[in-house]
C-alpha cells in the first residue's frame, strides 16, 4: 500500500489565509455600514469598483507570472488590499483614480515584489500615497460632507455619475475635519473651529462613529487571534504621546481627541499598520514599529503640508521593519540575552 | 571674506582627513591580503583544477584579483552565492565550461586490474591513495575529494568513480515544497507534499 | 512570564503552545492487554541514542527470554536481550523505522511460542542495594528512555549526584492519540512510585514532581493514592493545564521549577532530572523483578486502527504483525504513523519492528487528520511566534531555511527548534514549517561535515606541497653541487692540478669500507658436501688452466702469460679449499669459514703449485715492482706529499717479488731434480729402445723443445733477465737430449732394416698432425677475424708456424717416399720462415666456409631475439649478418673454384666433411657423458648440458646431411 512519507506534524489547526483575509473584511464591515450612513454611497462604490478592479488585475498577472490563477484568488488578499484602500480614498474620486490606484498596488506593490507574503510595503498605503502625490486636486476635493439635519447625502445613481463622470457635486463635497482644523489653527481658537458644522456636537461629525466602528473591528480581529494587540495599541500610543507633549493646548494644535477620532487613525491603527506582510515580526518589533508610526503620523499632521498623511508614516515604517527585526529577536529558551544584529 | 573663510576651511579640513586616512592606512594596514583566505575558506578544497586553476588556493587568489566567481563545479552554485556574499557582488551561475555540478563521488580502484605503477599515487593532490611500487594500490574512501584527477593517468583504466552512499546518518530530509511549485504539476490533495 | 497558582504550588505558564484535539478517548477505555508473539522478531542494534550495540549471539544459537543478545558498546550505548525464548535466525540488514526507509543491522529471532524465561533473581528490598549496583542493574537490563528520544538510563544518574536537587517524573503524555502512559499510571501506581523511590535512593533529590496534566484525572488519583501508600515525603503529583508541548523535556522543567536549562547543555545542569514515567516502571521492573526490557505498552489509535487501546508488546515485533493483531482496517487507512500526530512520522515499510522508545502506532482514516493543503507563501501574520515553546521566530527560521541561508538560520537559534510542531499547526499559511527546520538542519550537519573534510583536504594538499618543495629543493640543491664541482673538476683538468682531494679520500673511503665490509662479511656456514664440491671445482680449474697453458705454449704464445696469471690465481684458490676442507673434516663439524691462506700454514702435501704458476707469480711480482718504482720516480719529482706513501708500497713490492722468486727457485731446483731424474728415466728408456719408430717419436719432441727453449731464450733475454740463466740452462738440456737421441737413432736406424718404413710411418703421422693442427688453427683465424679481430696477428702467426710445420711434415714425406736414403734425421731441422700464402685449397676453404655459414646462422638467431627485446643491437647485429652471409657466399664461389680446379677436390671435401661429422660425433659423445654426470651430482647443470647437446645433435645432423649430399 502506498502511504503518504510526510514529515510531523500531521494535524494542522484549522487555520487560512483565507480565512484570515475573510475576517479581516468582516471586520470592516461595520465601519463601511458607518460611512455609508453617514458620507453615502461612495464608499460602497468604490468598495466594489476597486475590489474587481483588484481581482481582475490579479488574474492578470497570475497569468503573465504563469501561476495558478484560482490558488491565488482564493486568498482574498487582494480583495483585503482594495477594501482598504477603497475605505481610505475619498468617496467621490473618479473611477480611474481608484483603477490606477489599485493597479498599482496588486501589481507593482504586490506581485512584482514576488506575489503574496513578499511585499516590503503596504499595498494599500503605496496607492494612496501615489493616488495624493499624482492627483492631490482629486484626492483632496472629493471627500463627502457628513449627514447631517441639514446635509444631505447623493442619492446611488448621482453618486454613480459622480464617480464614473466626475460631475459637478460641489455642494456635497468639502474638506475633512482635520483639514480645516489645520488651515484655521493659526488663527482661531478651538471654540472659533468648532463653530464648523462638520464639527458637530462631539468631536466630528459622523467620523466618530466610523472610528468606533473601526475600533470594534479591530478588537474582532485581536479576539480572533488574527492580529495581535501589539501594534495598535503601539500606534495609538505613539500618537497619544506625541499630542500629550505637543497638542496639550488646543488653541494652538488640533486637540488629542480630534487625533483620535477623526481622519484614519483607528483604521490606520487596527487595519493598515497590522497588515503582517509589511510590518514587523516580533513583539517587541511590533511595539516599536507601532510606536513610530503613532510618532511620524502627529508629525505629518501637524507640520506637514497634507492634513492627513498616515499613509507616508506606515510607509517609512515599513522601510524600517527589517531592521527593526534584526534587532529586536526573541530570548530563546537557554539563552540568557537575545541575539541582536546581523552577526552572532 | 567670506569665501576665502570657507574655502580656507574646507581645505584645511581636507588636510587633516587625508592625513589621518593616510596614516591610518599606512599603520594599519593588514598582512597579506585576508580576503584571499576567506575565499579560501569558502572553496571545497577539492584541488581538483576545474576551475582552470592548480588548487584552491590559486583559484582565491585570482578570485581576489577579479577572476569570475562562478567556476568551482564541485563548490557548486551554494558555494558562489556565498563568495557572492562575501565579496558583494553579482552571484553568476555556475559556468557550464568548467563542469557541472554533480553528486559527491568518490575515486575506486578495481583491485584485480593495478599493476601497481604508483601514477595515481602521484597524481593524486591530497594524498588520498595508498600504495608502493609493484604494490597493490587503494583509495582512502574518508580523504578522497572526488576531484578527479586519478582516472586519466592510470595506465590500465582500472579507476572508476563512484557516487557516495547516503547512510543512516548522513541522510536528511529534501526540502519541502512551496504550494506553487506543485499544484502545475499533481492534482490539490493529500497525497501531495 | 505568568505564575499559576495551583493547590500552592507555583506554575509557571509555557510560553506559546497550542491546543490541538486530544483524542485521547478512543484509546484509554480499556485496561492494558497482552500484544501478540509474532512470527519473527526484528531488533535493532541501534534502538537508542550512542553507539550500536555488539551482537554476541550467533545465527541458530538457542536463547531464552529476557537473555542478553547485544552488549553495549562504549559508555553511552545500551543492551539489547531477546524478548522471548527462541532461535536467532538471522542477523543481517533490515527496514528499520526510519524517515529515510532505509536499512540497519538487526537480530532476528525465531520465537519457539514456549515463552520460556532465562533466570532471573527478583529482590524483597531495593534497599539493600548500593547505588552502584542500583544503577548497574539498570544498565544490564537495557533501558534507555522510553518517552521519545531513547537516552540510555544509566547514563543520566552519575557517580556524584551532590548537585541534582530535583526529579522530575514526566507523565505528561502531551501528545493527542497517545494514553500509553495513561493506562501505565492507571494500572501500574503502585510499581512506578517503588520505581521513584528507587531513583531517589540513587539520586537523594530534595523533591520528586511527577509532572501530569489535566486531563488524566483518574490517573491522577491512581498517583495520589500510590503517593500516599509509600514511606517518601517528598513525592508529589504536580497537575497543570493542559498544552501541547509541556511534555518536551525543557518545557517541562520550565513549567515545574521556571528554571531554564541553558542553550546547548543538559538538566544536570541546573540540578534537575527528568525521567519519562514509562522508563521509571522499567527500572522498577529491572530493579525487583529482574526483568530485562524486553517489552513496553504501546497504543494502537486511529479510526483505521482496528481495536485501539493500549498493547503490552514484545520489542520488536513488526508493525503489521501488531496492526494484524489488532484486526486494522487496511484499506481505509490513509497512511501509519509512528508516534503521535504531532512529533511522529510515517512507517513506509509495514515489516518495520517496533522499538523500545515507540509508544503509539496512528492509523487515521483519510478524513480524519486535517487535509493539508498545498502550502501558500508566508504571509508574516507571526502566529508561528505566539505559538513556539522555546521563543523561536519560526517565520524567519523559514525564510532561511527556504533560502538556504544557513549562516542566518543558526543565528536564529535553529539548534534550538524542538521539532514540536506547533508552528505548522497554527500557520494560516499551512507551511510545513517543522519539515524546512529538519530539512535545514540536516543541510547545516552535512555542510559542518563537509566542511571539515574540506579542512582536512586543504590540509594534505598543503603536506604534500610542502613535501614536493623539499624533495625539489634537494635535487636543486644536489644539482648545483654537481654542476660546480664538474666546473671545479673541469678547470683542473685544464690547469693540471692535483685531483680533488675530496675524490680522492671519497674514493678511499670507498675502498676501506668495500674491505671492512668483505671482512666483515661473515663467511657463510658451509658445510662438508659445498666445501668438497668447491675443492674439485678447484682442482679442476687448476688442471684445465694448466692444460691450456700447454695448448698456448703451441699454438699462442703470448696468451701464456696471462694463463700463468690465471693459473697461479686458480691455485691459491685451490689451496685455500684444500684447507678450508681439511680444517672442515677436522673440525668434524658441518660449518666452517673460508680460511685465509695466509693466516692458515700452508701444508704443501697437496700444494698445487706448479712451475707455471710460480712463474707467473713471480713475473706479476716483478711487474709491480718495476710500476711501483716508477711511480715512486714521478712522485719524487711531481708530487712529494706521496713519496713516503710511495716508498712503503714500493717496500710491499719488492719483498713480494723477493718471496715470490725465491718460491720460484726452490720449485725451479724441485723441478729440475725431477726433470733431472726424469730425464735420467727417459734415457734409460730410451736407451732400453731399440726401436725406431719410438726413437723418432722421442728425437722429434726432444728437437722440438729445443727450439722452443732457444725461442723462449730469445724472448727471456728482451724483458725478463731474471729467468735466462734457468733458459739457458734448459736449453743446453734440451739440445743434450736431443743429440744424444739423435746418436740413438742412427744407431737404431742402421740397425733397423724396416727403419724407412718406419720412418715413412712416423713421418705419415706428423704430417696428419700438422694438418690438423693447420685446420684448427685455420679455423681459428677465421674465428679471431670475424669476433676479436686483436687477436688475428696472432693467430696468423700461429698460422704460419703451422703451415712451417704442415710444410715440413709434407717435405718429410715426400722425401722419405722419393729418397729413403737420406738422412732422416736432417728431415727435422727447422726451416727459415717460409712465404707465408693463404693456401686456398679444399681442405682449407670448407671447413672455412661451414663455420662461415654457422657464423651467419647463429647471427640470424641472435638478430630475431635482439629485435624483440634489445633494438639497440638490431643495427650491429644485422651489419654482422650482412658480414657473415657476403663471406659464406665468398667462400662459397672459392670453394667451388678450387672444386672445378682440384681433381680431387671432392674426396678432399668428402674427408672433410668425414672429419667434421666425426668432430661432431665425439663432441655429442662427450657432452652426453657429462649430461650422464650432471644428472648423477650437479642436477643445476642438466639444463645447460641438455641445451648443449640439443646444439650438437644439430651440428652431427647437419654434418652428416652434408656427407649424403656430397655422397
Amino acid at each position: 500500500m502506498a502511504f503518504v512519507n510526510i514529515t510531523s506534524p500531521h494535524v494542522v489547526g484549522h487555520n487560512s489565509v483565507t480565512l484570515m483575509m475573510g475576517k479581516v473584511c468582516l471586520a470592516l464591515v461595520p465601519a463601511l455600514v458607518a460611512l455609508t450612513y453617514f458620507f453615502g454611497w461612495g464608499y460602497v462604490i468604490n468598495a466594489v469598483l476597486a475590489v474587481s478592479a483588484a481581482v481582475f488585475f490579479e488574474v492578470i498577472i497570475t497569468l503573465l507570472r504563469k501561476r495558478p490563477i484560482l490558488f491565488a484568488i482564493k486568498d482574498l488578499s487582494a480583495v483585503t488590499t482594495a477594501l482598504l484602500l477603497a475605505l481610505a480614498v475619498p468617496p467621490f474620486l473618479p473611477w480611474w483614480a481608484t483603477i490606477i490606484g489599485i493597479f498599482f498596488a496588486i501589481v507593482f506593490i504586490k506581485h512584482l515584489f514576488g506575489g503574496l507574503g513578499h511585499n516590503p510595503f503596504n499595498p494599500a498605503m503605496a496607492a494612496y500615497a501615489l493616488l495624493l502625490i499624482s492627483f492631490p486636486l482629486q484626492m483632496t476635493t472629493t471627500w463627502s460632507i457628513a449627514l447631517t439635519e441639514t446635509q444631505s447625502l447623493l442619492s446611488f445613481g448621482d453618486t454613480l455619475t459622480a464617480i464614473f463622470k466626475s460631475s459637478n457635486i460641489d455642494s456635497y463635497t468639502g474638506a475633512t475635519v482635520l483639514d480645516v482644523y489645520k488651515h484655521n489653527v493659526a488663527a482661531l481658537t478651538q471654540n472659533e473651529i468648532t463653530q464648523n458644522p462638520i464639527f458637530g456636537s462631539f468631536v466630528a461629525n459622523g467620523w466618530e462613529w466610523v472610528s468606533l466602528m473601526y475600533l470594534l473591528g479591530g478588537v474582532f480581529l485581536i479576539w480572533q487571534k488574527v492580529i495581535t494587540w501589539h501594534t495598535p495599541v503601539s500606534v495609538l500610543g505613539g500618537l497619544l504621546i506625541m499630542s500629550v507633549l505637543f497638542s496639550y493646548d488646543a488653541d494652538t494644535s488640533t486637540s488629542i481627541s480630534l487625533h483620535f477620532l477623526a481622519g484614519s487613525t483607528m483604521l490606520g491603527a487596527f487595519f493598515i499598520a497590522t497588515d503582517p506582510v509589511s510590518s514587523a515580526t516580533s513583539n517587541l518589533g511590533k511595539l516599536y514599529y507601532g510606536v513610530g508610526i503613532g510618532v511620524l503620523i502627529y508629525v505629518f499632521r501637524t507640520w506637514g503640508p497634507n492634513p492627513d498623511g498616515f499613509a507616508f508614516a506606515v510607509l517609512l515604517m515599513n522601510f524600517c521593519a527589517p531592521f527593526i527585526d534584526h534587532y529586536t529577536r526573541p530570548r530563546t529558551y537557554g539563552q540568557d540575552k537575545a541575539t541582536r544584529g546581523y552577526k552572532a | 571674506m567670506l569665501f576665502t573663510l570657507s574655502v580656507s576651511a574646507l581645505v584645511l579640513l581636507s588636510l587633516a582627513f587625508g592625513a589621518l586616512l593616510g596614516f591610518a592606512a599606512i599603520r594599519f594596514k593588514p598582512e597579506g591580503d585576508p580576503i584571499i583566505d576567506e575565499i579560501d575558506a569558502l572553496l571545497p578544497q577539492t584541488q581538483c583544477g576545474q576551475c582552470g586553476f592548480p588548487g584552491c588556493k590559486p583559484y582565491a587568489t585570482a578570485i581576489a584579483n577579479g577572476e569570475d566567481i562562478n567556476k568551482c563545479p564541485p563548490g557548486g552554485q551554494a558555494t558562489i552565492d556565498t563568495i557572492a556574499v562575501l565579496l558583494d557582488v553579482e552571484p553568476m551561475s555556475l559556468d557550464a565550461e568548467h563542469g557541472e555540478e554533480k553528486a559527491r563521488t568518490v575515486a575506486v580502484i578495481r583491485e584485480d586490474e593495478c599493476i601497481g605503477c604508483t601514477i595515481c599515487i602521484q597524481a593524486c593532490p591530497v594524498d588520498a591513495i595508498l600504495g608502493a611500487q609493484k604494490q597493490m594500490h587503494t583509495v582512502i574512501e574518508s580523504e578522497c575529494t572526488g576531484c578527479d584527477l586519478c582516472v586519466e593517468p592510470c595506465p590500465v583504466d582500472c579507476i572508476d568513480m563512484v557516487p557516495v552512499a547516503t547512510t543512516l546518518q548522513s541522510w536528511h530530509w529534501d526540502q519541502p515544497k512551496m504550494g506553487v511549485e506543485l499544484i502545475p504539476a499533481k492534482q490539490i490533495s493529500s497525497e501531495t507534499h | 512570564m505568568s505564575e499559576l497558582n495551583n493547590t500552592n504550588q507555583q506554575f509557571y505558564a509555557l510560553p506559546g503552545g497550542v491546543h490541538p484535539p486530544e483524542n485521547k478517548a478512543q484509546s484509554n477505555q480499556q485496561p492494558i492487554q497482552a500484544g501478540p508473539i509474532p512470527d519473527e522478531l526484528v531488533l535493532p542494534l541501534s534502538q537508542h541514542i550512542g553507539a550500536p550495540s555488539k551482537v554476541i549471539v550467533e545465527i541458530g544459537q538457542k536463547v531464552l527470554k529476557g537473555e542478553l543478545i547485544a552488549r553495549n558498546d562504549g559508555f553511552i550505548s545500551a543492551n539489547i536481550h531477546a524478548p522471548t525464548s527462541g532461535t536467532i535466525s538471522a542477523i543481517e540488514q533490515r527496514p528499520i523505522v526510519h524517515p529515510s526507509s532505509m536499512d540497519a543491522m538487526c537480530i532476528i529471532i525465531e520465537p519457539d511460542h514456549y515463552d520460556t524465561w532465562t533466570n532471573r533473581s527478583p529482590i524483597l528490598d531495593f534497599k539493600t542495594l548500593t547505588n552502584a549496583q542500583l544503577v548497574e542493574k539498570i544498565q544490564q537490563a537495557g533501558i534507555i528512555g522510553m518517552g521519545g528520544a531513547g537516552f540510555p538510563t544509566h547514563v543520566k544518574y552519575p557517580t556524584k549526584t551532590d548537585n541534582i536537587d530535583t526529579l522530575i517524573i514526566n507523565a505528561t503524555e502531551c501528545e493527542p492519540y497517545i494514553t500509553a502512559d495513561d493506562r501505565l499510571m492507571r494500572e501500574r501506581a503502585d510499581g512506578i512510585i517503588k520505581g521513584i523511590e528507587i531513583c531517589q535512593q540513587i539520586l537523594s533529590p530534595k523533591q520528586v514532581f511527577i509532572g501530569i496534566e489535566d486531563n488524566k484525572p483518574e490517573a491522577v488519583k491512581a498517583l495520589e493514592a500510590a503517593v500516599l501508600k509509600s514511606e517518601s515525603n517528598n513525592i508529589s503529583v504536580r497537575v497543570f493545564p493542559t498544552k501541547y508541548p509541556s511534555g518536551g523535556e525543557k518545557q517541562l522543567v520550565y513549567i515545574l521549577t521556571g528554571k531554564e536549562v541553558p542553550k546547548g547543555g543538559l538538566p544536570s545542569q541546573v540540578g534537575i532530572v527528568c525521567q519519562n514515567i514509562g522508563t521509571i516502571y522499567a527500572i522498577y521492573d529491572a530493579v525487583m523483578n529482574d526483568n530485562a526490557l524486553i517489552s513496553r505498552v504501546t497504543t494502537v489509535t486511529g479510526d483505521a486502527g482496528g481495536e485501539l487501546g493500549n498493547y503490552e508488546i514484545l520489542i520488536g515485533t513488526p508493525i503489521n504483525a501488531l496492526l494484524s493483531h489488532v484486526k486494522w482496517n487496511e484499506k481505509s487507512a490513509q497512511r501509519v504513523i509512528i508516534g503521535g500526530p504531532m512529533m511522529g512520522f510515517t512507517a513506509q515499510n509495514l515489516s518495520a519492528p517496533l522499538v523500545k522508545n515507540a509508544n503509539c502506532l496512528l492509523v487515521p482514516k483519510k478524513k480524519e487528520l486535517a487535509k493539508q493543503n498545498p502550502a501558500n507563501p508566508c504571509i508574516r501574520c507571526g502566529q508561528c511566534e505566539q505559538v513556539c515553546p522555546a521563543g523561536l521566530l519560526p517565520q524567519q527560521l523559514h525564510w532561511y531555511a527556504k533560502n538556504d541561508d544557513f549562516e542566518k538560520a543558526k543565528l536564529a537559534n535553529l539548534a534550538d527548534c524542538i521539532e514540536c510542531g506547533a508552528c505548522s499547526f497554527v500557520c494560516p499559511s499551512q507551511i510545513p514549517l517543522v519539515q524546512f527546520y529538519r530539512y535545514a538542519k540536516g543541510k547545516i550537519r552535512e555542510e559542518d561535515r563537509a566542511h571539515a573534510e574540506a579542512e582536512r583536504a586543504k590540509a594534505r594538499f598543503e603536506a604534500r606541497q610542502a613535501r614536493l618543495d623539499i624533495v625539489a629543493a634537494e635535487k636543486a640543491e644536489k644539482r648545483k653541487i654537481r654542476a660546480e664541482k664538474a666546473a671545479r673538476s673541469a678547470k683542473a683538468k685544464k690547469t693540471g692540478t692535483v685531483p680533488d682531494a675530496d675524490l680522492i679520500a671519497k674514493a678511499r673511503a670507498k675502498i676501506e669500507a668495500g674491505k671492512a665490509a668483505n671482512s666483515s662479511i661473515v663467511a657463510p656456514i658451509i658445510d662438508l658436501v659445498s666445501l668438497e664440491q668447491t675443492l674439485e671445482k678447484a682442482k679442476t680449474k687448476v688442471i684445465t688452466t694448466k692444460k691450456r697453458i700447454e695448448d698456448s705454449k703451441v699454438s699462442a704464445p703470448e696468451m701464456i702469460d696471462a694463463l700463468e696469471i690465471a693459473l697461479g690465481k686458480f691455485v691459491d684458490n685451490a689451496n685455500k679449499a684444500q684447507i678450508t676442507f681439511d680444517e672442515a673434516k677436522k673440525a668434524g663439524t658441518n660449518t666452517a669459514q673460508i680460511v685465509d691462506p695466509k693466516t692458515t700454514a700452508i701444508t704443501n702435501a697437496d700444494n698445487f703449485e706448479c712451475i707455471e704458476s710460480l712463474t707467473a707469480k713471480a713475473n706479476k711480482a716483478q711487474d709491480k715492482l718495476e710500476k711501483a718504482k716508477q711511480r715512486l720516480a714521478d712522485a719524487k719529482e711531481n708530487t712529494p706529499e706521496k713519496v713516503e706513501m710511495l716508498t712503503t708500497s714500493l717496500e710491499k713490492f719488492s719483498q713480494k717479488a723477493i718471496d715470490t722468486q725465491a718460491q720460484l727457485k726452490a720449485f725451479t731446483s724441485k723441478a729440475n731434480s725431477n726433470t733431472k731424474a726424469s730425464e735420467q728415466v727417459v734415457n734409460q728408456k730410451e736407451v732400453e729402445q731399440v726401436d725406431v719408430e719410438q726413437l723418432q717419436n722421442a728425437y722429434d719432441l726432444a728437437k722440438q723443445k729445443h727450439e722452443k727453449a732457444l725461442v723462449r731464450l730469445d724472448n727471456a733475454k728482451q724483458d725478463k733477465p731474471h729467468l735466462v740463466d734457468g733458459l739457458e740452462k734448459n736449453v743446453s738440456a734440451f739440445l743434450k737430449k736431443s743429440e744424444e737421441l739423435k746418436k740413438h737413432l742412427d744407431q737404431a736406424v742402421a740397425n733397423d732394416p724396416q727403419a724407412l718404413e718406419k720412418q715413412k710411418n712416423v713421418a705419415k703421422q706428423k704430417l696428419e698432425k700438422a694438418t690438423k693442427k693447420l685446420e684448427n688453427i685455420l679455423q681459428k683465424l677465421e674465428d679471431a677475424k670475424a669476433n676479436k679481430p686483436d687477436l688475428v696477428p696472432a693467430f696468423e702467426k700461429t698460422v704460419i708456424l703451422m703451415q712451417t710445420q704442415f710444410e715440413k711434415a709434407k717435405a718429410a714425406v715426400t722425401a722419405l717416399e722419393n729418397s729413403p736414403i737420406t738422412v732422416q734425421s736432417e728431415l727435422n731441422l727447422s726451416q727459415p720462415e717460409m712465404i707465408v700464402e693463404v693456401l686456398e685449397t679444399v681442405e682449407e676453404l670448407q671447413p672455412q666456409y661451414d663455420q662461415a655459414l654457422q657464423k651467419y646462422e647463429k647471427a640470424l638467431v641472435r638478430l630475431d631475439n635482439a629485435k624483440q627485446d634489445k633494438p639497440h643491437l638490431v643495427d650491429g647485429l644485422e651489419k654482422n649478418v650482412s658480414a657473415f652471409l657476403k663471406k659464406s657466399e665468398d667462400l662459397k664461389i672459392k670453394l667451388d673454384q678450387a672444386l672445378s680446379n682440384d681433381p680431387q677436390a671432392k674426396q678432399k671435401q668428402r674427408v672433410i666433411l668425414e672429419a667434421n661429422a666425426q668432430k661432431a660425433q665425439k663432441k655429442l659423445d662427450v657432452m652426453l657423458s657429462k649430461l650422464e654426470d650432471a644428472k648423477a651430482n650437479n642436477p643445476d647443470l642438466i639444463p645447460a648440458f641438455e641445451k648443449s647437446v640439443k646444439t650438437l645433435q644439430t651440428k652431427l645432423d647437419k654434418a652428416n646431411a652434408q656427407l649424403k649430399e656430397e655422397a
